[in-house]
């Protein structure tokens, strides 16, 4: 990478801007709301290209960018950060539509978290990222990441109850 | 046991189409603010931020009660001040930052300030967050308004700490492997920690190593000056050019790359000065204004009556932004100008900020340094 050179820009947002906009879908719920906050962040991203220096670096800050960014509207909007629905799906035993059922519970019960415990469990659980990793990415300690994944996951308790095979119960302990 | 909550996140983020991202519109509004486009106007009490941002804004906000104006920004920088903790911009605009203001800078994500305890700000789509603590005594402020960086030193530890907030992301870096408890951070002190600016991701600053500048992107470190004793030896950094000032001899600053590889500007006498945006031309802090072609150190003659007048910020790469009154008293009104650089000719933009008695204290141009 070298100044704010279009074309290497054009192949970074080629090449990483599914995986992006996937990982915003999942922290905001709404698919043209994830396309804006994946374009404001790559516009950021392209603004502080030039002192990113690598493709790596460059991910790594788009990432951060879309999360600060998600958490700084939702917090904005604070009634929006907590979308409690008057009632879940309908959750079966069985079957296939029991699956659907189950995957749309879970759903509804993921986006009902706030935004930051949303983001935590986005960043951990599909990005897959380190404790450290995700605290860079939402710009705060390590503990606050753990704190946030450990109140996500009762909230999520809380509305789905104790299927060990749905829920990661080892994180339910905060150990800062 | 994951397996499930991974699963699904899998299977929904998988299952949705999203359309490709506008590549034209993300260039052109990053290379906007570049070419110090910003994204940031006052209108009607609300700091409008960009376009995508006010669309998402509104979206989040629903049947919300404000509605946000998309404005296009203009494509010169408008002039800002603060006094008290309101940021007043030329066409009327006027914000509540919340906390009273007297040091401030921008970035092309919004503002910085601090407040006279020392505590710094960051002005960002409406709302001011505690970023960190700086020198209440002299609050000094450093940034880089084409890209969202900012910059202090942070004197509330046991060392000084330099500090680097990028306000896109929110993050802050902190520097204080080459300062030592007890050092200080007034520019004045012997041995003071002192951070000079922030361009192209590049830091400038004094630490115990001397002037040095840091690469944001990797840390590696070239020492610019080993021998700079005192926080007053740069006065701007552009494109990799330096403003080497405090000068013995017939140039009082130089500029490029070292202090002796440079032009000279004879009559450069301001420990501090701004590049326009292109580093084509200095301005250097003083009385009477003092605006160099840095290509050739010739000085610039613009068309002034007043008797005091300072340039202070590039608004783009030809407007100089300046501070005049007809007299050098306390007691003369303070004006804000706008010089067109070469062409010299000027307008009076705000002709009656007050005088400067009653501004003291209480006033605020985006320097990074209390003005009043």
């Amino acid at each position: 990478m070298s100044g704010r050179d279009r074309s290497e820009f054009a192949e970074f947002v080629a090449a990483r801007s599914p995986a992006l906009h996937r990982a915003a879908y999942l922290m905001v719920g709404e698919v043209s709301l994830a396309q804006d906050l994946v374009q404001e962040a790559l516009t950021k991203t392209y603004v502080a290209w030039p002192r990113l220096r690598d493709t790596s670096k460059a991910e790594i800050y788009t990432r951060k960018a879309i999360t600060t960014t998600a958490i700084g509207w939702f917090r904005k909007k604070s009634w929006y950060g907590e979308r409690i629905t008057e009632s879940l799906p309908e959750r079966g035993s069985g079957g296939h539509e029991d699956l659907v059922a189950e995957s749309d519970w879970l759903w509804s019960a993921l986006l009902e978290l706030p935004v930051r415990q949303r983001a935590a469990i986005v960043l951990r659980y599909y990005e897959d990222l380190t404790e450290a990793q995700t605290a860079e990415a939402m710009g705060c300690a390590v503990g606050t990441v753990k704190s946030q994944v450990s109140a996500a996951l009762v909230k999520l308790r809380e509305r789905l109850g104790d299927d060990p095979t749905l829920l990661p119960l080892h994180d339910l302990v905060v150990t800062r | 046991m994951t397996e499930k909550l991974k699963q699904l996140m899998h299977e929904r983020a998988e299952s949705v189409d999203f359309a490709t991202p506008d590549l034209d519109a993300m260039t052109r509004s990053g290379d906007r603010t570049v070419r110090r486009r910003r994204g940031l106007a006052l209108v009607g009490g609300v700091a409008a931020t960009t376009v995508l941002g006010v669309v998402a804004a509104t979206q989040l906000g629903g049947g919300g009660t404000t509605t946000p104006v998309a404005v296009e920004s203009p494509e010169t920088a408008p002039l800002v001040w603060a006094t008290g903790s309101t940021l007043h911009s030329a066409d009327g605009g006027a914000t509540n930052l919340g906390h009273e203001v007297r040091s401030l800078v921008r970035t092309s994500s919004g503002y910085v300030f601090a407040d006279r305890d020392g505590t710094v700000w960051s002005w960002t789509d409406g709302e001011a967050t505690d970023v960190g603590r700086t020198d209440a005594r002299h609050p000094e402020l450093v940034s880089d308004d084409e890209d969202g960086l900012a910059g202090w030193v942070d004197d509330s530890g046991d060392r000084p700490a330099l500090v680097v907030l990028d306000q896109a992301t929110g993050s802050v870096q902190q520097y204080d492997q080459h300062t030592e408890p007890g050092q200080d951070t007034l520019a004045d002190a012997p041995n003071p920690v002192i951070f000079f600016g922030i361009d192209d991701g590049m830091a400038y600053w004094r630490d115990n190593r001397g002037a040095v500048a840091v690469d944001l992107g990797d840390g590696e470190t070239r020492v610019i000056d080993g021998e700079m004793s005192t926080g007053f030896g740069i006065g701007d950094a552009e494109n990799g050019l330096i403003a080497f000032t405090n000068l013995e001899g017939a140039a009082a600053t130089v500029v490029g790359t070292s202090r002796e590889a440079g032009v000279g500007l004879e009559e450069a006498w301001g420990t501090t000065g701004a590049f326009s945006p292109d580093g084509r031309w200095y301005s250097s802090e003083g009385d009477e204004q003092a605006v160099f072609d840095v290509t050739s150190g010739e000085r610039v003659t613009l068309d002034l009556t007043q008797k005091f007048a300072t340039g202070y910020e590039w608004l783009d790469a030809t407007t100089l932004a300046v501070l005049a009154a007809d007299r050098p008293r306390m007691d003369a009104t303070a004006q804000l100008l706008t010089c067109k650089v070469p062409a010299g000719t000027c307008e009076v933009v705000v002709a009656d900020l007050g005088t400067f008695e009653e501004l003291e204290g209480d006033f605020a141009l985006p320097v990074g340094e209390p003005t009043g």
